[in-house]
Formats: structure tokens, sequence, C-alpha cells
């Protein structure tokens, strides 16, 4: 479904990508893990088409996509939902959500279903849908991003670490709503993570990514077991 | 994409080059230089257009005719002109960059806020400059600089003859609207001094700035709150003809004097199509077809109109006759470089044929010219017959005999001496 | 008191005005983070293709307006492509050179055509009417109308439709937008074409009160930018109150006080504002 294959990439005089090839199956729920400024971010980035790669293609579905625009790519079906949330602050928690539907512009009764659903994975969103997004606690507003993402019905979702800052209960109560959106929606999701305990445990297989290396990559099981990844992203 | 870019800057480039290189006019073999600096852009561009529109027919005339000759060698005369927006600095600048890049030792400006400072520099050795000074400000006389010549006739003319006229009325009140800066200034402290020595009140003075607002309403509701028999307005011509509008518009019946800057026929022909029943009750200097002979001034306006597609305003015709006098000038004193030897010729060339400069130019006064000072009144949706003033003569005998020296255009004379006006 | 009405009348006459002008400023402030200085030659240009239809084609005053709303929207988006959008992502002062650049050529492009001289756009409802013990002439009537609705109607248009919203959501995040599928490029083609059609609509209105000259842009562009910075930079809300308070200040401060200090008024104004909230009366910190 989604191939990158020798994929560099430049922010400005800075090689952050270097010769990243990997390759995910329709349906599979996978994971990214790396320290920070590992190039997570940058590679998620690279891939939702918000930076160009310097080299290397990125394939969805067969088609290039590493020209293309970003609106173009998520009317393809790839959403990235960001590190930062990247929400509109004084925009209502309901806008929010229908901005992100916005490439099924025009198709009302889809984008009353597809909110329905997200209401239903995040009941606090219905609570507060006239509230400003601005005024949220961190917690929800990561699920509003995630929720935004939902929205347009992705067919692969990108989380850039969902977990950053948040208290350990919310990662629990994210990291069951992401399963669900992979189980239930068939939903490609590609998570990247620190959190190597939470991503591990929720995910089939992993990539290892160390200063813009791929070094590592293979079922999670087994990377649970791996001396290395157990020193770096686990901790004693 | 880099193409577009490229396209836009060239756009732009070419346009700036064309605002900035068009009106000049060079000449080959012996050439004077004359010099113009003024507004060429923003809300007064159209005004300093009109100045130089003056000298581009004087100089035309002049080359036509065969150039002047001095010293045995034919001279033949050019105009160079630069925009200063009516900044005093880029006015000095520009009247160095004239003097010294471009050898013009005649140098004009139609500003008394730009013409004060060049007055600073125009007795500097070695780059000596002749200040044409196309103002009406009576400072400029005050400053008693030697190297300059004012051309319109002093301000205070007209302020002595509106005073004369609202007393025979029998106004009382009087509410000024008059356009900010010094020469406004100058007109309102003149006008106020003169009316209340006069017997008159002012009951309101709202000064605004006519360059920059196009609403006058704030300050007229506020002047016609006191009930006036009568305004004083005027600025930048166009602006002048809102504030007419707005005052009648917010009821007001009274007359209205106009500052010497505004121009009845320029504001008749934009802002009121010409329809001159709008204008009923405005006194202002008169339209230029009321201040020459027929013969000799309809042939000019016939010439503006169509040269410049506009009607003739005073500042075609004052520089037009003033380019004219400095040629003569030059050919009487025998230099086309000393310039006191050239501007202490004047009065011997004066007055001159009025087919050549077309207006009454009688002597010069100090630095300025002598030369009536003519206003008129619309009435009816007409304009009235003009009344002349002449405001150098002291004694009956002397205005009889200047009445006498011009021609009779079949106006109202009328001898309004200026008082304490220095020679 | 009729003097007191009278004034009011004027300020929010002016106010009206000035809510438009800057509002479509703002916009394009909030979208493309540019002080777009041309912005009040934009508002020149418009009454002068208005002035174009009405004297030279004959067509009536609202079929004009129409079209120059029309035309100086896309005068406003091929502005928008050429000029500041090959700089995103430079240094801003770059699109600081370019939008003056964009002022020059445009009042150049006026002086080209139509000369240096005022022209009028002959008024077509010159009724004056007497209301309150107050005169007022019929046009002036009609801005304060007709801004009061189009001010709704862009109100509306920017709250309660998707297209609108997404001028508000790139604004305030503009890879958040991206990332929804919103075509930024789009979007911003599109507020310059409102920001520049409410111009047009605003000079279409005044012209035939005022005079058209290719430099009446310079003030009302600068005193939009008074407003946008008094109201905070990109707020709508700011821009349209900061508009009517301008108009009120410069009628009831220049009427009872002095017009020679009129702009003392207005500039006065925006020190105070900013010495207390930096960021303009409805401006958001940074961050």
């Amino acid at each position: 479904m989604l191939k990158l294959e020798q994929v560099y990439t430049d922010i400005g005089e800075l090689h952050i990508i270097h010769n990243v090839s990997l390759n995910i199956q329709k349906g599979e729920f996978v994971t990214l893990l790396g320290s920070n400024g590992a190039g997570k971010t940058t590679l998620f980035r690279t891939i939702a088409g918000v930076l160009k790669p310097a080299f290397g293609t990125v394939e969805f579905n067969g088609i290039a996509i590493d020209k293309l625009p970003v609106h173009k790519i998520v009317d393809l079906g790839i959403v990235l939902c960001p590190q930062g949330r990247q929400l509109f602050p004084e925009l209502s928690v309901k806008k929010n959500l229908v901005m992100g539907a916005f490439s099924l512009r025009g198709q009302k009764s889809k984008i009353k279903k597809n909110l329905d659903r997200v209401y239903e994975h995040f009941p606090i969103l219905k609570e507060r849908s006239n509230q400003l997004a601005g005024t949220f606690s961190g917690g929800e507003q990561q699920m509003l991003a995630i929720g935004r993402a939902l929205m347009s019905e992705p067919s692969m979702l990108l989380l850039d670490e969902p977990s950053m800052g948040l208290a350990p209960l919310i990662v629990k109560q994210i990291a069951d709503v992401i399963s669900n959106i992979n189980h239930e929606m068939d939903t490609t999701i590609f998570l990247s993570e620190q959190n190597a305990n939470m991503a591990l445990n929720i995910t089939e297989r992993g990539y290892v990514l160390e200063s813009g290396k791929c070094v590592l990559e293979g079922l999670c099981k087994d990377l649970k077991n791996d001396e290395n990844v157990k020193r770096a992203y686990i901790g004693a | 994409m880099k193409k577009l870019k490229h396209l836009s800057f060239i756009l732009i480039a070419g346009l700036l080059a064309l605002g900035l290189f068009s009106p000049n006019v060079y000449a080959k073999g012996h050439t004077v230089m004359i010099g113009f600096t003024g507004p060429l852009s923003g809300p007064a561009a159209q005004y300093g257009r009109d100045n130089v529109n003056g000298l581009e027919m004087g100089i035309q005339d002049i080359n036509a005719a065969g150039g002047i000759t001095v010293g045995g060698k034919n001279y033949k005369f050019a105009l160079k002109t630069y925009d200063d927006h009516i900044d005093p600095t880029a006015a000095v600048n520009n009247a160095r960059r004239l003097r010294s890049r471009d050898g013009a030792r005649f140098i004009f400006n139609p500003v008394f806020n730009t013409i004060a400072p060049m007055m600073q520099i125009n007795q500097q050795k070695g780059s000596e400059f002749l200040m044409m000074a196309y103002t009406s400000a009576p400072e400029v006389d005050a400053m008693k600089n030697p190297n300059t010549i004012a051309i319109p006739p002093p301000f205070s003319v007209y302020v002595g003859s509106y005073v004369k006229y609202a007393l025979e009325k029998g106004w009382k009140k009087c509410a000024m609207v008059v356009t900010l800066g010094a020469y406004g200034d100058g007109w309102r402290k003149e006008f106020e001094s003169a009316w209340i020595k006069a017997g008159g009140e002012i009951v309101a003075d709202q000064p605004a700035n006519y360059y920059t607002e196009t609403d006058f309403s704030a300050q007229l509701s506020a002047a016609l709150a006191k009930k006036p028999d009568f305004m004083l307005i005027g600025g930048p011509s166009a602006t002048t003809g809102l504030v007419i509008e707005q005052a009648r518009n917010l009821g007001f019946k009274g007359e209205f004097f106009m500052v010497d800057q505004a121009k009845l026929n320029y504001i008749a022909e934009v802002n009121f199509n010409n329809d001159l029943t709008k204008m009923n009750g405005v006194t202002g200097t008169a339209r230029p077809r009321d201040l020459a002979e027929e013969e000799v001034i309809e042939p000019f306006l016939k010439r503006c109109l169509k040269d410049y597609g506009r009607s003739a305003t005073s500042e075609n015709l004052l520089n037009y006759g003033a380019i004219r006098i400095l040629a003569a000038a030059m050919e009487k004193a025998g230099t086309v470089e000393d310039i006191t030897a050239i501007k202490a010729a004047i009065p011997e060339v004066l007055p001159m044929d009025a087919k050549i400069n077309l207006l009454p130019f009688i002597d010069l006064w100090g630095s300025r010219f002598i030369l009536p000072g003519t206003i008129q009144k619309i009435e009816n949706g007409q304009y009235t017959v003009p009344t002349t003033t002449f405001w150098w003569t002291k004694s009956d005998a002397d205005f009889k005999k200047a009445v006498s020296s011009i021609p009779d255009i079949g106006n109202t004379n009328v001898n309004v001496p200026l008082e304490g006006y220095a020679k | 008191m009729e003097l007191f009405l009278q004034q009011l009348f004027n300020g929010i006459m002016f106010g009206s005005t000035y809510a438009i002008v800057a509002l479509g400023l703002t916009l394009v402030m909030g979208i493309l983070h540019i002080p777009n200085f041309a912005h009040g030659h934009l508002y020149m240009l418009g009454g002068y293709i208005t002035y174009f239809f009405i004297t030279n084609l004959g067509f009536g005053y609202w079929y004009s307006l129409l079209l120059s709303m029309v035309i100086l929207g896309f005068v406003g988006v091929v502005m928008e492509r050429i000029v500041f959008r090959p700089l995103t992502g430079q240094p801003p002062i770059n699109a600081f050179i370019a939008a003056i650049g964009a002022l020059i050529f445009l009042e150049s492009l006026a002086l080209v055509i139509w000369g240096p001289q005022g022209m009028r756009i002959p008024n077509p409802h010159p009724q004056i009417i007497k209301m309150f013990g107050i005169t007022m002439e019929a046009q002036r009537l009609l801005v304060v109308g007709g801004a009061a609705v189009l001010i709704v109607l862009l109100h509306l248009f920017l709250k309660k439709t998707t297209t609108g919203t997404t001028i508000e959501a790139v604004a305030q995040n503009r890879e958040g937008a991206m990332l929804t599928g919103i075509n930024v490029n789009r979007v911003s083609s599109m507020t310059f074409f409102i920001s520049s059609a409410t111009a047009a609509v605003a000079a279409s209105f005044l012209s035939p009160i005022f005079i058209l000259s290719p430099a009446m842009g310079a003030v009302l562009g600068m005193k939009a930018f008074i407003i946008v910075i008094l109201g905070g930079m990109g707020s709508v809300p700011g821009a349209i109150l900061g508009g009517y308070f301008l108009g009120l200040i410069e009628a009831l401060g220049g009427g009872y006080i002095s017009a020679e200090y009129k702009d003392v008024f207005a500039f006065g104004a925006l020190i105070l504002v900013l010495s207390i909230k930096p960021t303009g009366l409805f401006g958001k910190q940074e961050g």
C-alpha cells in the first residue's frame, strides 16, 4: 500500500533522512520507533507531502506521491495527525472536525456519519462540540486531532507521537481508540512513538529509526526482545 | 514560476522608468536648461503638471521662434523636470541635482513649503540659481532673497478684495475651512486679521487637510452650526469643489470666497461637469479667458485643450509668461548665466507685447512680478464680469496710469493698495 | 444636539468604509502574514474601474459596481499569484518590498491611464434627506447601509459556510489546514479575491461623493493599517469595530476639538491601545 524507496530528505542544509525504504500493507498496524531527533516527524511529513524528498520515491497504492501537493495526497487517502496537533484554536471543536472532512465537502450524509463515529470514539468531543479548540487540555486536543484526522475516512492514518506529553491514563485511553480504529474500520495505521512500551504492545510490526536511518525492522514480539531496542527505548 | 517573477519585476521597473523619465526634453547645440521640481505624483500631481505644461508651451514657442541670441550664439531652451512630492528634502536635492548635474540656473517650483528651503541654497557661491517661485505667499517677498522671482500676485491682493466686497455686502460672520500647511495658514491668518480689523468676526476656524481628506462634513458641520454669512475656503481645486458641494448639501446658503490656489474653471469642469448653477455664489481668482484680450487668449486656450486635453489654468498662463520674460531678459542682459544681470534686465523688457507673454506683467517689485490680481464670481450659473485689482499703485493718479497701460478687456478695475508691502 | 448627530452620522459613514476596507486587509494579513501595503491602491483602482464602466461605457451604477467587484477581485488574485506567492517561505522583508513595488505599479498605472487630475463619478443618488434634524445625502446613507449589509454577508460567509471557514482555518494554522486537505494556495487566491472585491465596493460607494485620483488609495490604505493594528492583526471583529471606532474618533474629535489634529486622535488611539495591549484590541498572543 505505502512504499518508500531510498528516501532522502533535507531541511535547509541539514540532511535529516538517509536512505529509508519501507513497505506497509493494507490493514497493517505498524510503528516507527525512534528517540527524539531521530527523524520520525520529518519522515512522516515527507510521506504526507509537507516536505519533498531530495531523492527517492514514495508510492501509495502504486501512485507516486512524492511530488504531489499535500491536499492531493489527502484526497488519495493518507492523513497525517501531526505532532503538536496543529488544530484551529479559534474554531469550535465541531468546526475543527468538519474541516477535517474537507476532502469530502458536499457529501453531507457521509460527513454526518463520520462525525457521529468520531463522537462515538471520543464522547468528550460531543459534550464540548461548541467549545473553542484552543481552550482544551493537551489530552483533549490530542483526541480532537485524531478525530479530525479520521473525519475524511483515510485509508491510511499517520499518527505522529500521539502520546507525547500526556498522562499515562490518557495514553492508555488513546491507545485503545487507535487499536479500535485499526480493527473496526480497517484503517492502515503508521504510528511513530518514543514510548516503545505502548507502541510495541498495540502494533504488529515496527521499524526503528536512528539518526535518520532505518536500523532495524521486524515483528513487535521480536523487537521487544531485541537487546538494543530494550536498552534504548524500553529502559531497564 | 521564476519566469513570472521576472516578468512582474520587469513590468514594475518599466512603469517606474516611464514615470521618471518621460517628460524631459533635450535640445542639441547651445542650450539654456530650465529646471522644474514639484509634485508630479500624489495628490497634487495635476497642479504640478499644469505648471510644467505652461513651461513646456513657453519653451516650444521660444524655440520655434529660433531660440535666443546671446553674444552671437544661438541658444535653444530645454526643460528638465523632477518629482519632489512636496517633500522639502526632495525638492532641495532635486534643485542641487538640477543645478550641478543638469546645469539649470533657473529652477521653477510651485509650492511654498518647498520653495522656502530651496531659497536657503540658491545663493551658495558657485551654484547660484534663480528661484522661479510660483507662489502667492507674501512671505517670499519678506525673505528678500535676491535670487528669487515670485510669479503670481501675492495673495494679500485677494484678501484685500474679499474684505472690501464682504463689507459692501454688509456681512459680519465669517467661517474659515481652509487647507492646512504654510500656504493655507498664511491665508487664514492674513484674512482673519484683515477681517477683524474691518470690524468683522471669525465665528469658526476649521482648517482641513485638502491634500489627504475628501470628506469635510465634520469641519463643515461645526462651521455651519455658527451660522456664518460667508465662508473662506480652499486649497487644491478638486477638493475645494468637494467642500462647496458638501457645504451646500449640509444646507449652507451663503457665499464662498476661495483662496487663490483653487480655480473656478477647474472646479466647474472636474466637480460639476461644467454645471455652473452648482457654483452660484462662489468667488475666486478669475478664469483664464477673462485675464487677457480674446484674440490673445483664445488661441492659447485652444492649444491647451489640443495638446493636453484640458482647459487652460492660470498655472499654464503664468508659467508661460514667466519663461517668455526670462528669455527676453537673457537677450537684453547679453548672458545666459549671470542670473543677477538677467533679473536686473527684467524691468527693462516689461511690459512685453501681450501676444508674447499673454498677461499684463508690468514690472518687477522686489522679487515679485507686478501683475494685477483678478477675481470673479459665479452668479445665476454664469461667470460675472471680473474685478481686476491694482495693488501696487499708491495714488489715484498712479492707478489711472496703470489702468491705461494695460489692455482694456472690460473688467472692473479697482485700486486696493497693499499696506506695508515693501518694495 | 443636531451638530452632535450630524458628526455622529459622518463618523458612522466613514467608519463603514474604513471597516470594509480594513476587513479585506485583515483577511489577507491573517492568511498570508504579509502586510499588503498595496491594499489602498487596489481600492483606488476599484474606483477607476467603476468610473470606466459608468463614464466610458455608459453602464448603470449598480451594474458597474458589480463588474468592478469581479474585475478587481481577479486583479487581486493575479497580484497574489505573481507578486506574493513566489515569495512564500522567504524573509518577510521581501514581501514588504514586493507590496511597495505593487503599490507604485498601481499608482503609476492609474497615472498613465487616467492622468493625475481628479475625476468624478456622477452621483447616482443625489437626493438630500433630512432626518432627526440632520441633513444627509442619499448616497451617504447608502454607504452606511451597504457597508452594514456587506459586513453581515461576509460574516455569514466566514462563519456559516465550509468554504468561508477554510479562510479562518488557514489563518489559524496553515499547516494544520494543509493536512486536512485544504488547498491553501486556492484559499489564498480566494482571500485576495474577496479582499479586493470588498475594496472595490468601498471605492464604488464613496467615489460618487468624492473625487478619484491616483493618490487617493495611499491615505485610506494607511488608515486601514492603523485599524488592523488597532483591532489586532488578522482579527475580523477587530477590523470592523476598529473601523467604526476610527471613523467616530475622527468625526467627533475633528468636529469638536480641531480638524488640524484629526490624525493625531487616530494615531493617539493607536499608541494608547498598543501600549496597553500590544497585540491590539482583539489580537491573540503569538504561540
